[in-house]
């Protein structure tokens, strides 16, 4: 690679999303537009999430950043690369932890190395860094079962994170969880976030996770899916969760709030 | 004291008021001895067994031909089920060719194939191995399959987005899925191996537990014929005690699953 490609690469976003649509059973009679004419960039070391009625399409355009699922017209580029199958530079997390019962907790995380054959001499130190990192220093050895939800969706980002994926693709990750231990979660995985420098899109349904975990919230709306607008969250890289209860942050929320209302009223109208 | 041990206690209690019962309702001719005979005697039978494992009669011998029948029908029976089961779940085409004959089979009381057994294998050990290999086979096969194809959406993303081979994820991901399915298959499959291997003996034997039991019925030694009974139950205990050890240590994150399949 030359000098030249990299720096043509460093400015590109993350995550670049081109009039994307998806349809679903295409052509037959039971067709769904699942996203009409998406737009959407991620730029490197930040995180949007997407904020949306269930059913506007999030989950999809999400595998298909993701490779999980193909798109019907438009284009899709991950740190520049047109996206056609699930590629390493992604890592996904789910709303249910996704945990292989059988296999103890450091297994699990070493999951993602092991199917690709890339294990190493490092990757047990890696695992159990990553393990700490997340606050289970101890539980290495643990199976699943023995692990409270929140725990689960640790080792899960323990597993996400193995084979450092530069772009996250988090859907609806802690979802699950009870709002209190999703708080907890959220602070760890943006300070996981910004620390090592990674780009996320974030799924969720509360507008206040949204605003703590994001740099951008896209707010959507469904039939088609597409984006009805977005608000630039500016509340600075580190966030603590002593930004939660800040007078800052509820603007914010109310914000994205009322972007939510006014979309869906124009849906409302729309549809009469 | 224990649940355990309360369990085992009550059982001893009630199994002791059973045998004096039945003991005094024989005693006093309620029923014909001929017919039912009185726990003292059956226990005189056993004991006769016991003088007979190694002596004169050499009932070791049949203890161990109908073992060795189990045994061989169930190892048969399992690994063909098991290696079919993954062809079936895996490849479309072998599902397409298998299935219909699996369904016909299944749905057939397969102990009604022992007589066409006897006549293709002849009166040797053969015949019975392939009884209880062929009653074996079903409840791994159904379990397996239905084992293997029961990973779930999440699970199968996340192999797909971990670009896991197809072998990968069958390796990682459904055959250790499978794994629980098929031990419930195979405790059920223990205890059909038995039932398939008696039954091969009750078309044509001349040793093993099965043709011993035949053979008192048909001289009307009842008694005998419960001392027979009594010891196919132990051997059959035991096989099944077995299996299930081994599940718990080889499946140690599921709980046991209930098996599907039919004798
Ligand atoms: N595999 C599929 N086949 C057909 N239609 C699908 C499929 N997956 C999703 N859809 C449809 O596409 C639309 C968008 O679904 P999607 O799961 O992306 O929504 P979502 O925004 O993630 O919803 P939720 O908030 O409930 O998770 C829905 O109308 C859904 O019915
Ligand atoms: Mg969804």
């Amino acid at each position: 690679m030359t000098v030249d490609e990299s720096q043509d690469k460093r400015g590109l976003p993350a995550v670049q999303v081109r009039a994307a649509t998806k349809v679903y059973n295409h052509g037959a009679e039971d067709e769904v537009v699942a996203l009409q004419d998406i737009d959407l960039d991620v730029p490197e070391g930040e995180v949007v999430a997407l904020l949306g009625p269930s059913g506007c399409g999030k989950s999809t355009l999400l595998n298909m950043v993701g490779g999980l699922v193909t798109t019907t017209e438009g284009e899709i580029r991950v740190a520049g690369s047109l996206v056609t199958d699930p590629s390493p530079a992604i890592g996904m997390m789910f709303q249910r932890p996704v945990l292989l019962p059988w296999l103890k907790v450091i297994d699990n995380v070493l999951l993602p190395l092991k199917v690709q054959g890339a294990e190493s001499e490092h990757s047990q130190d890696k695992a159990n860094s990553l393990i700490e990192l997340v606050g289970l220093a101890g539980f290495a050895e643990r199976y699943p079962s023995e692990l409270s939800g929140g725990m689960q969706q640790r080792v899960a980002i323990c597993r996400m994170l193995i084979a450092e994926p530069q772009v996250l693709l988090l859907d609806e990750p802690f979802g699950a969880l009870d709002e209190l231990t999703r708080e907890f979660m959220d602070v760890e995985l943006r300070q996981i976030i910004t620390s090592q420098g990674r780009s996320a899109i974030l799924v969720t349904h509360s507008p206040l996770e949204a605003v703590f975990m994001a740099d951008r919230v896209d707010v959507m709306t469904p039939r088609p899916g597409r984006v009805a607008g977005r608000v630039e969250i500016e509340l600075g890289a580190d966030r603590s969760s002593d930004l939660f209860a800040s007078d800052e942050l509820i603007a914010y929320v109310r914000k994205v709030r009322d972007l939510i209302e006014d979309a869906h009223a124009e849906e409302e109208s729309a549809g009469e | 004291m224990s649940e355990r041990t309360k369990s085992a206690l009550t059982f001893v209690v009630s199994l002791t008021a059973i045998c004096l019962v039945w003991e005094y309702a024989s005693a006093q001719e309620y029923v014909n001895p001929l017919v039912l005979p009185p726990p003292s005697e059956i226990g005189v039978s056993l004991w006769f067994f016991a003088q007979n494992f190694l002596g004169p009669a050499e009932y070791w011998r049949d203890t161990w031909i109908t073992i060795q029948e189990i045994l061989l029908g169930y190892a048969i029976g399992v690994t063909s089920a098991v290696v079919l089961g993954g062809l079936v779940a895996e490849f479309k085409v072998v599902r397409r060719v298998v299935v219909p004959y699996t369904v016909a089979l299944n749905a057939t009381p397969k102990i009604a194939l022992a007589p066409l057994f006897i006549v293709f294998f002849g009166f040797g050990i053969t015949a019975k191995v392939v009884m209880a290999a062929f009653i074996c086979f079903f409840p791994v096969m159904v379990n397996t399959v239905a084992g293997l194809v029961s990973a779930d959406d999440d699970q199968m993303k996340l192999m797909t987005s971990l670009r896991a081979s197809r072998w990968q994820t069958f390796r990682r991901l459904k055959m250790m899925l499978a794994l629980p399915y098929t031990f419930a298959g195979m405790r059920t499959a223990m205890a059909f191996a038995v039932v398939g291997a008696i039954i091969g003996e009750f078309f044509g034997a001349t040793r093993g537990l099965g043709f011993r039991i035949e053979f008192a019925a048909a001289r009307l030694e009842t008694a005998n014929l419960f001392a027979f009974l009594v010891v196919l139950s132990l051997v059959a205990y035991l096989l099944y005690a077995l299996i299930e050890a081994i599940e718990r240590r080889v499946v140690f994150w599921s709980g046991g699953l209930q098996s599907q399949g039919k004798p």
